[in-house]
């Protein structure tokens, strides 16, 4: 396993440099206009998708398939893309944390880090799954499919259907509870994802 | 102890069936897997690597099912695919970092020799390689954890004649060790019959034949003559013929063959050409 993880910290600081300078950037503008939740949610986005990135890159070298000869398993070979995503989560949390403590007060650090992990984990754990199931090319359009498909839903969910905003129906009381819970329930279904990754992968094309 | 067993192993893909196949490599020896392209020699391969899954029969590794503990059993199983999968942008120097965070007995100064041997610089990109390099680059790899079976997949096609000279003598030598085995495939026969001491042949996913080489030799000659002379022959010794203007040429049966009629030896080329088409 320590074999794939390095195999994929190569490819990442071979294939990924502007993926990663990009993110830097959009560190620096979250660091200095941090109410400006666009960049933080465009980072952990982007960071996100740094698995499927690095699988699509497996898919188009074979290494997919020729890792197969090797002492791993196929669950290990899943887990370390999961792992990496993880990693750019944490990663990202951090950042956060430290330019919130400098920027907010105390108190904010809770819901950005919920934001954050959210926003990081559940692209990976929606969009791994598939890619393991389908491959990278087609998971992609499942994905945007998908995520169409969530931003009509949310904005019906917004405006209630009728014009009337339903998130100020809620009240700031249900948002104070509402985003730990996205937090968790974004960790919690990237840990769902990890297993039925796993599941699918060891079916797959056998 | 047999390095590894097929027992009526078999695959099908919608109009594609493989085997069964029953197939024995003993230890200290090397076979040879001939068949067209499309045979069914890849899905063989990864069949024994449990990359595919059989609909029936078993294999077994070194004396062990290589369902049950698979992940130890590679560890003494190099592996060569037709394609090198490696990443684009990896040096041999990374590749030999990353295997060796796989293999526990990865032996790095082994593989630094390899790659002196095969006068590849470490610190050249896989993407900069000609496909001899990165074939060169995957036997490398498949050598050095010190392997007790080396399972080769067309490792030597695409190669210029010189490099796969110098490749089947490498492979030669891995024999020399009592407890070491190879199962190489190959469309191409001749570096086959240079190392080889079994001959399987696959046509159209079925086993034609597996046998010893030497014993092929024995059983088998070629009979140059005329139509008249062959036509007096007992059909059941003729196994296929092509006839010229100048003759006839028939690979035959040689025990049923009149003593004093004189054969040539038959090369495996000719003799796998003759099983799967039924003429030469």
């Amino acid at each position: 396993m320590k074999g794939l993880l390095l195999k994929d910290f190569y490819l990442l600081a071979s294939y990924c440099k502007s993926f990663l300078l990009i993110s830097a950037v959009f560190i620096g503008l979250f660091a200095v206009e941090p109410s400006n939740f666009f960049f933080l949610l465009m980072l952990c986005i982007m960071l996100g998708m740094l698995p499927t990135t690095l699988l699509s890159y497996d898919e188009r070298e074979h290494w997919n398939v020729y890792s197969q000869v090797f002492p791993v398993t196929r669950g290990q070979y899943v887990s370390v893309k999961y792992l990496i995503g993880l990693l750019c989560s944490v990663l990202v949390a951090l950042v956060v944390a430290a330019i919130c403590l400098i920027r907010f007060e105390a108190g904010a650090l809770l819901p950005l880090l919920c934001i954050s992990l959210a926003c990081s984990l559940i692209p990976a754990a929606l969009l791994l799954p598939l890619s393991f199931r389908f491959g990278t090319e087609k998971a992609r359009y499942l994905y945007l499919a998908f995520i169409a498909l969530a931003a009509f839903a949310g904005a019906f969910l917004i405006t209630g259907g009728e014009g009337t905003a339903a998130a100020s129906a809620l009240g700031p009381a249900a948002i104070t509870w509402m985003v730990p819970l996205l937090g968790a329930g974004g960790a919690a279904l990237y840990g769902l994802s990890w297993l039925l990754s796993i599941w699918i992968y060891q079916r797959r094309t056998r | 102890m047999n390095a590894l067993e097929l027992k009526h192993l078999q695959k099908s893909y919608g109009d594609f069936t493989l085997g069964p196949l029953d197939l024995t490599l003993p230890s200290g020896c090397v076979m040879g897997l001939i068949g067209e392209n499309g045979a069914g020699k890849s899905t063989t391969m990864k069949l024994i690597l449990d990359m595919l899954h059989p609909d029936a029969g078993s294999v077994q590794i070194l004396g062990q099912d290589n369902r049950a503990n698979l992940r130890a059993l590679k560890e003494d199983v190099g592996v060569v695919l037709d394609e090198v999968g490696l990443s684009q942008c990896l040096t041999p120097r990374q590749v030999g970092k990353m295997m060796g965070g796989m293999f526990r007995r990865w032996d790095d100064a082994g593989y630094k020799e390899y790659l002196r041997r095969f006068s590849l610089p470490e610190d050249k990109r896989f993407k900069e390689f000609s496909r001899g390099m990165k074939m060169k680059l995957g036997i490398a790899v498949a050598l050095s954890h010190h392997p007790k079976l080396l399972l080769l997949d067309e490792a030597t096609s695409g190669l210029d004649p010189v490099i796969r000279d110098e490749i089947v003598d490498l492979f030669g030598e891995f024999t020399r060790e009592e407890d070491h085995a190879v199962l190489i495939s190959s469309h191409i026969v001749s570096d086959l019959e240079k190392i080889c001491d079994y001959i399987a042949f696959l046509h159209r996913g079925k086993l034609l034949l597996w046998e010893e080489k030497d014993r092929l030799k024995e059983r088998y000659g070629v009979l140059h003559c005329t139509r008249d002379t062959l036509a007096a022959l007992d059909p059941a010794a003729v196994l296929g013929k092509r006839e010229s203007p100048y003759g006839v040429e028939a690979i035959v049966e040689r025990d049923l063959v009149p003593a004093g009629w004189e054969l040539g030896p038959v090369d495996l080329e000719q003799l796998f050409i003759v099983m799967a088409k039924g003429e030469m």
